[in-house]
């Protein structure tokens, strides 16, 4: 199975499965071929003709495509992509090297969709913090870790491990800080948290081995279960003082 | 209708077909952890596909306020009603107040009893299947197993229907497998499936060849999450990898080189290396095996993996024409 458009990889996985693997000339990229290709596939499921496509799990820069095997095979699965993108569809996967941005067939141009949102963090929360260790490992004050850490816009490159769990990034390079040694039994719900390039927020209580800034007052669930991200999502921290993050849990 | 728990056995809970289309949002698949032994109870007891079941370990006894017809599957399931031995793989009606007891031969393998009726019980995110780490599903919708005294409460099953349903019963040959005609269908000692996928190619020749060629010993870290296994080391040659989806039955090797393979309540996303996936018929075989016992593989192709399950679920149906 040769590789065509922004797929750099068509790798099996089981009999079932198979895994497409994205190029791009950064991360960021390859997460939005990714999340293009996916809606490329939600959209033909939306419109019941592809009774061959069980569920699709994307990630950073891969995206598993589980497939009916009574119905179909990986082959037809490929050339079905492959049709797609040579027109088949109305709908045109991203060329290698493009940016968040999709050719429609009517040549138009649609930016990639993706809703912004702000956490509140109350940073150095007791029950969530390890800002001491992490001002050890990257030789930052405290108040530099905080003020990097809500510095920048976060890109939702994939959600899983737990339900809503956002693995966000890149941080700057200057609080990239390696997971703890032994990971903790239980982390917080909010917990917000930083481990190698990327950061996250902890939807539930949970184990985890990321270095915990603080807390987050805003439920990563809704109380049908909805996660608030969703891959292609942009996150910005700000920081709450303890009386702001109490607010929020009485109001 | 009440069906009042009694003894929940070791660990007990509510399963269905799981969560489809969930795992993006970081919901496990879930579902049965024996998907032919769950299918067959339901089937046995007339209840329409994706019906909840009790999935238990260890010793399960059940009261019954109302007359009901059930089923119960397994690895070497015995089945008592009131203190008299009734088949597994089979249909049983039971009347008002009988005791059903039934456990599986093996302790750590799972049986399951199918109560045919409509389950009223919530459903979340698609699904009334429980899972324990992310306190969801069950009969209270947050993720507990059965409790002793539970009450499950099911339609009732009306006279007539109670009356005119017919016992299916599924032929069993021996206490391992359950034969159809000339050909197995269900066959626990059998060397388990294995496509190669993933990072296969990151896989030396000779740990290839050590995983097809030695046995592996079932450790005591299995859970509905994935069943670590002890044997030869087949570590591969990759260091870090991004984080990426794992299938059901993906046979992950972390850095100590000891296979653990994904089952029904494994994480959506993880970062090890993979050498492939069992084939899906044969996690279900694998979900009954035991701390202590051996398992080996065999790799196939997808196109032989292919043939094989079209072959079974043409065996399953016909066997279901038969015992109609």
């Amino acid at each position: 199975m040769q590789p065509f458009g922004s797929i750099k990889q068509f790798v099996p996985v089981g009999a079932d499965a198979i895994m497409l693997y994205f190029s791009g000339s950064n991360l960021e990229q390859a997460n939005a071929a990714c999340q293009q290709w996916l809606r490329v596939l939600d959209r033909a499921a939306s419109h019941s003709e592809r009774p061959w496509l069980v569920e699709c799990v994307p990630s950073y820069d891969s995206l598993l495509i589980i497939f009916d095997i009574e119905r179909v095979d990986s082959h037809f699965v490929y050339n079905t992509l492959r049709s797609w993108q040579n027109g088949g569809n109305t709908m045109i996967g991203p060329e290698v090297g493009s940016s968040a941005v999709v050719s429609s067939a009517g040549g138009e141009t649609e930016v990639a969709p993706g809703k912004c949102h702000i956490l509140p963090v109350w940073y150095g929360a007791p029950d969530a913090n390890d800002l001491v260790e992490i001002s050890q490992k990257t030789s930052l004050s405290i108040e530099e870790a905080i003020s990097l850490h809500t510095s920048i816009e976060y890109k939702v490159y994939a959600v899983g491990f737990a339900p809503g769990f956002g693995y966000m990034g890149d941080i700057p390079i200057q609080l990239q800080c390696p997971r703890l040694g032994t990971p903790r039994k239980k982390v917080p719900k909010g917990a917000v948290a930083i481990a190698d390039r990327q950061t996250a927020v902890y939807p539930s209580e949970s184990p985890g081995g990321w270095n915990l800034m603080g807390l987050c007052p805003e439920n990563m669930l809704d109380k049908d279960n909805q996660p608030l991200l969703s891959a292609g999502d942009t996150v910005k921290f700000v920081s709450i003082t303890e009386s702001e993050f109490n607010a929020y849990h009485e109001g | 209708m009440k069906v009042e728990v009694i003894s929940k056995g070791l660990f007990s809970l509510i399963v269905d077909e799981g969560r489809i289309g969930k795992q993006r949002q970081g919901f496990s698949q879930s579902g049965p952890m024996d998907e032919m032994a769950y299918h067959w109870a339901n089937f046995l007891a007339h209840n329409p596909d994706n019906t909840p079941c009790l999935e238990v370990m260890g010793k399960m006894t059940v009261c019954f306020h109302e007359p009901a017809i059930v089923a119960v599957a397994g690895r070497q399931v015995t089945v008592q009603v009131n203190g008299h031995d009734q088949p597994s793989y089979s249909s049983i009606k039971v009347n008002k107040n009988d005791r059903l007891s039934f456990q599986s031969g093996y302790v750590g393998s799972k049986a399951y009893l199918a109560i045919y009726g409509e389950w009223k019980i919530p459903h979340q995110v698609g699904s009334a299947c429980t899972v324990v780490r992310e306190s969801l599903g069950g009969l209270h919708g947050d993720g507990r197993g059965i409790s002793d005294g539970d009450c499950i409460d099911i339609s009732r099953c009306d006279e007539q229907t109670y009356e005119a349903v017919s016992v299916r019963q599924l032929p069993i040959q021996n206490s391992l497998s359950i034969k159809c005609g000339e050909h197995v269908a269900y066959d626990i000692e059998a060397p388990l499936r294995v496509i190669k996928g993933y990072q296969e190619a990151h896989f030396s020749q000779v740990a290839k060849r050590m995983f097809e060629s030695s046995e592996y010993t079932v450790s005591s870290s299995i859970d509905r999450m994935g069943y670590r296994l002890n044997g030869a080391d087949i570590a591969s040659s990759l260091s870090s990898m991004r984080s990426e989806a794992i299938h059901i039955g993906a046979i992950q090797v972390p850095p100590d080189g000891q296979p653990i393979i994904m089952m029904r309540d494994r994480q959506t996303l993880g970062g090890y290396p993979k050498l492939g996936c069992l084939n899906p018929l044969d996690v279900s075989r694998l979900a009954q095996r035991v701390p202590g016992e051996t398992v080996s593989f065999i790799f196939q192709n997808s196109e032989e993996a292919r043939a094989d399950i079209l072959l079974s679920r043409q065996h399953v149906q016909r066997l279901r024409g038969e015992i109609a």
